[in-house]
């Protein structure tokens, strides 16, 4: 069995580093892309025409079924089918994927959430003014929902920071993973990923803590 | 021909009537104001007038054109023409005094920036607060706010303007400034339709009184004959009542 | 909705997808499958560069098809379904030729044996195979291995625990899950160096000889043909003994004879159609499984609760040597993967002598994160008692008891019992991680039927489809109890 001093050297740090990058990767990409995309399902959930109600149906569908899904669960249907689509993706953009479509449900909740704690007569105040769908939401609801939103959703990051160590099943090279690998090759468990969890708390407790502060700045003043 | 026309304009949510066939007009530089006890319907008369809650019957005529109020584009021209005042102000949050005024000129009427800061200027100094431009919201008092709220309707240069109950949620002291505000517009020659509990006001400033109870009007006149010789007698138990207190 | 069709029409019409030899050479790289956790077949060497027997044979190929060759780590698990996607090329990595592989892929001729043998400890009384087949033992193998249905048949008594990856088999026997490996031998004892404080030993008679080829997607005859003609020639001039030579040490158990060397017959154009046959057999298995499932999350959140409670009230109301304690315990659990957690409590405590089996394990890491975060949730509903109503009741002269029961509970519920709710259905979505520890709820019981019927979409959307049931059911069961008991919307 190897020991600690073959463990401490500058090519398992750079191995758990290029690690530690595709975890960052993962959650950082696919929670920008879910953010967008769940923005665009909370609108469209928002939306009152009568012909968008099957959209708004589907929307509500989405966010329901894939916040009632293992993301392990996630992942290994994205595997299978989305490589059908696209067999050159690698294994780190189907998990990306994943992520994509697990944070697009969850995010669109915290931001239709964010977008109903404007108070109705603020969009009412706009709307017998005249303004424009587009305009209510640009210059009255979306200043005003932002600091509803970015806390809980910088939040869930932080939070899906963790849950990627998931992508290790499909065989993701990251944080998770990456410890899996060095117990395999022999180093003990317990430095192994106790190094990995190490790693995990260095990153998300000050992530944590900036996301802990946001809310503190955005939510106390509502006025510059 | 009457510039507003109302005619056995019906509304409710579900199996709900909370306007019941209501029928008044009101010519070029009238001032009426509609009184009647809570739940009469007289909040939801003007917010089917603006178009927010959406009408189960009847006409609304501007100029003697019927209003659709299930088309958007009609509902854009309307609200060039008519504007109204909430009782809780419902100024933009986010924005300062000044681009509460500015944003919609801008953005719907499309004029130039400068040309609206200007007039939004203006408009403050006419309401008493043009030091205030730069305020939130949150730091100007509720009678400031409302006298804001004003100025932003203004600003839109309604035809109509509708007032609902936009003295009710201010303190005691409050509450003259926003009146001297109307009063001093009302001499301007704008229409006005106002929902208000403030009698000696009503009585002072109306041309004319309605009287609405239950979705209906119970009926209507000058305020003289309103408040000292009412036909109703729903309208005579109304006034005692006031009185009273 | 042009992709959506499109990736219907990709599912329904598979073949298209493998690409032909033409097609491969016009790229100028073959994509190869090789595992990346199997040494000394292949795994990551030095500088994280792939190396041993399969990635030496993946490039001698590459060298006579006149292409360069790209490796794709593959698990086991995954070689058929990327064959037939089309992700890979071949698939090496021990592909054992077998009749319900031949269904959904082609094989080359045979590149080299797989003589299935014991591998066991001093601790196993056990001279031959045969001696294995009694209740006391238990037998580990990996998932998606074909030696695990023949097992079935060989040696029915004993108890199976299924594992993820070639060094887990080893590491469960050194551990003590399990007490015997029936496998090729030559492919796993080069991971018992791992632990050379364990008594290795080798059942000396073969149980049986399987063959195992390189995989290709269906009907895609050139590649094959030219596959067979590389390969033949590689072992006429003596290219896969060597190779294997270098990489085992020793020479191949039962070597590749001529009479394997004859190229099989054309199998015909396949491919990948839907077939929900299989998956919809085994429901009541996988709703079984979801059970499973139901009881981890329940243990993790009841004993959570009581964990998440000391915690909570530690922080608030204990002495400063107890609100640091459990502030660090709740920023620890908080702050890193239940996944990784439960790695250490499976894989590392077995080093200092305590083993837990795995779903001991699962139970106790989710019980643990569960705790950490229900002291969260706990503590904000114990903050939500308003000091002025405690005040009023002290006035009043209330009982402590009544106090408890008529000023804070009320709030106290009102305010966690929706988190705690959601919570819960997080936990049953996490309980799925199981999986990954050999545990035999939901998830776990669909990856088995799937590495077996190798129909893992249908298998999955079908798993998928009892999760958001068992979800749906248990948030409505929890909003009609806060409703009825508690008078709070959930």
């Amino acid at each position: 069995m190897n020991g600690a001093a073959e463990f401490f050297t500058t090519d398992t740090a750079a191995f758990l580093a290029g690690a530690l990058g595709r975890t960052l990767w993962m959650t950082l990409l696919g929670c920008t892309l879910g953010f967008l995309l769940g923005g665009v399902l909370a609108l469209v959930r928002r939306t009152r025409q009568p012909l968008l109600a099957p959209a708004r149906l589907l929307a509500g569908l989405y966010v329901e079924t894939f916040r009632r899904l293992p993301f392990l669960v996630i992942l290994i249907l994205v595997l299978f089918s989305v490589q059908a689509v696209a067999p050159g993706l690698s294994l780190l953009g189907i998990a990306t994927i994943a992520v994509t479509l697990a944070a697009t449900a969850y995010l669109a909740e915290i931001i239709r959430a964010g977008l109903d704690a404007v108070p109705r007569p603020q969009v009412e105040g706009a709307e017998v003014l005249g303004l424009s769908a587009l305009d209510r939401l640009r210059f009255v609801v979306l200043p005003q929902a932002w600091g509803v939103i970015l806390p809980p959703a910088a939040a869930f990051m932080v939070m899906f920071v963790k849950d990627t160590a998931l992508a290790s099943h499909l065989g993701v090279v990251e944080l998770a993973f990456a410890g899996k690998i060095l117990v395999n090759k022999g180093f003990s468990p317990t430095l192994g990923f106790g190094a990995v969890l190490v790693l995990y708390a260095l990153v998300s407790w000050p992530l944590g803590r900036a996301a802990a502060h946001l809310e503190k700045k955005l939510v106390a003043p509502r006025h510059r | 021909m009457s510039l507003l026309d109302i005619a056995e304009l019906s509304a409710g949510y579900g199996g709900n009537t909370i306007l019941d066939g209501v029928s008044l007009t009101a010519e070029r530089g009238d001032i009426v104001s509609l009184i009647g006890p809570s739940g009469s319907g007289k909040s939801t008369l003007l917010r089917v007038l603006i178009g927010l809650t959406p009408p189960t019957g009847g006409t609304v005529r501007i100029d003697g054109a019927a209003v659709d109020y299930a088309d958007s584009a009609a509902l854009k021209a309307l609200r060039r023409r008519m504007s109204i005042v909430f009782q809780q102000f419902n100024l933009f949050q986010n924005m300062t005094a000044l681009d509460n005024l500015t944003l919609a000129p801008v953005r719907t009427l499309g004029v130039a920036r400068a040309e609206a800061e200007a007039r939004g200027c203006d408009l403050l100094a006419k309401v008493g607060l043009a030091d205030k431009a730069g305020a939130y919201p949150a730091q100007l008092s509720g009678g400031q706010q409302q006298r804001v709220a004003i100025a932003r309707a203004l600003a839109m240069q309604p035809e109509i303007l509708l007032l609902d109950e936009v003295t009710s949620a201010l303190d005691p002291e409050r509450v003259g400034e926003v009146l001297d505000t109307i009063r001093t517009l009302a001499e301007t020659g704008i229409t006005m339709l106002l929902v208000s509990h403030e009698m000696g006001f009503v009585r002072e400033i109306s041309t004319k009184v309605v009287m609405m109870d239950a979705g209906r009007v119970v009926e209507a006149g000058p305020p003289a004959s309103i408040f000292e010789s009412p036909r109703e007698t729903r309208t005579r138990s109304f006034m005692q009542a006031i009185i009273r207190h | 909705m042009i992709r959506l069709l499109a990736l219907l029409w990709l599912l329904l019409a598979a073949p298209l997808l493998a690409r032909d030899l033409a097609e491969i050479r016009a790229s100028g790289t073959l994509k190869v499958g090789v595992n990346p956790n199997f040494p000394p077949m292949s795994s990551y060497g030095p500088g994280g560069v792939l190396q041993g027997f399969d990635v030496a044979v993946a490039q001698e190929l590459g060298r006579r098809l006149g292409v360069k060759v790209e490796l794709v780590p593959t698990e086991a698990a995954s070689r058929v379904p990327f064959l037939v996607s089309g992700r890979i090329d071949l698939s090496l990595g021990a592909l054992t030729i077998t009749p319900e592989r031949r269904a959904l892929i082609d094989f080359s001729v045979p590149l080299h044996s797989e003589s299935m043998g014991v591998i066991t400890t001093d601790r196993v009384s056990a001279a031959r195979w045969q001696e294995l087949d009694r209740p006391g033992i238990t037998l580990v193998n990996m998932r998606g291995n074909q030696s695990v249905s023949v097992l079935e048949e060989l040696l029915p008594r004993p108890r199976r625990l299924l594992v993820d990856g070639n060094a887990d088999t080893i590491r469960a026997i050194a551990q003590g899950r399990a007490d015997a490996l029936v496998e090729n031998v030559d492919f796993f004892i080069g991971f018992t160096k791992n632990y050379p404080d364990v008594r290795w030993r080798v059942l000396p008679d073969p149980i049986f000889t399987a063959w195992c080829g390189v995989g290709l997607a269906k009907g895609n005859e050139p590649l094959r043909a030219a596959v067979d003609t590389a390969l033949i020639a590689m072992h006429q001039d003596g290219t896969v003994n060597r190779l294997w030579q270098a990489a085992y040490g020793a020479a191949m158990t039962v070597p590749v004879g001529a009479e394997q060397l004859q190229r099989a017959a054309s199998s015909g154009a396949g491919g990948y159609r839907f077939d929900w046959q299989p998956v919809l057999a085994a429901l009541p298995y996988l709703a079984g499984g979801a059970l499973i499932s139901l009881q981890i999350a329940l243990v993790a959140f009841a004993a959570g609760s009581i964990i998440g409670l000391a915690a909570a009230l530690a922080r608030l109301h204990g002495p400063s040597w107890a609100a640091r304690t459990a502030g660090f315990y709740v920023g620890a659990i908080t702050n890193t993967p239940a996944l990784v957690q439960i790695f250490l409590l499976y894989y590392a405590l077995p080093e200092v002598g305590i083993m837990l089996p795995g779903i001991v394990a699962v139970m106790l890491g989710l019980t643990l994160n569960a705790g950490g975060y229900l002291a969260d949730i706990l503590r904000a509903g114990i903050q939500s008692v308003r000091p002025s109503e405690m005040e009023a009741a002290d006035v009043l002269g209330l009982s402590r008891l009544d106090k408890l029961r008529h000023v804070m509970l009320p709030h106290i519920v009102a305010t966690v019992y929706r988190p705690l709710a959601n919570f819960f259905i997080v936990l049953v979505l996490g309980s799925s991680m199981a999986a990954l520890f050999g545990v035999e709820e939901l998830t776990g019981r669909a990856i088995n039927i799937s590495t077996a019927n190798l129909r893992t979409i249908e298998t999955f959307a079908v798993t998928g489809l009892i999760y958001i049931a068992l979800t749906l059911i248990a948030s409505a069961l929890l909003a009609l109890a806060g409703r009825q008991l508690f008078r709070v919307r959930a």
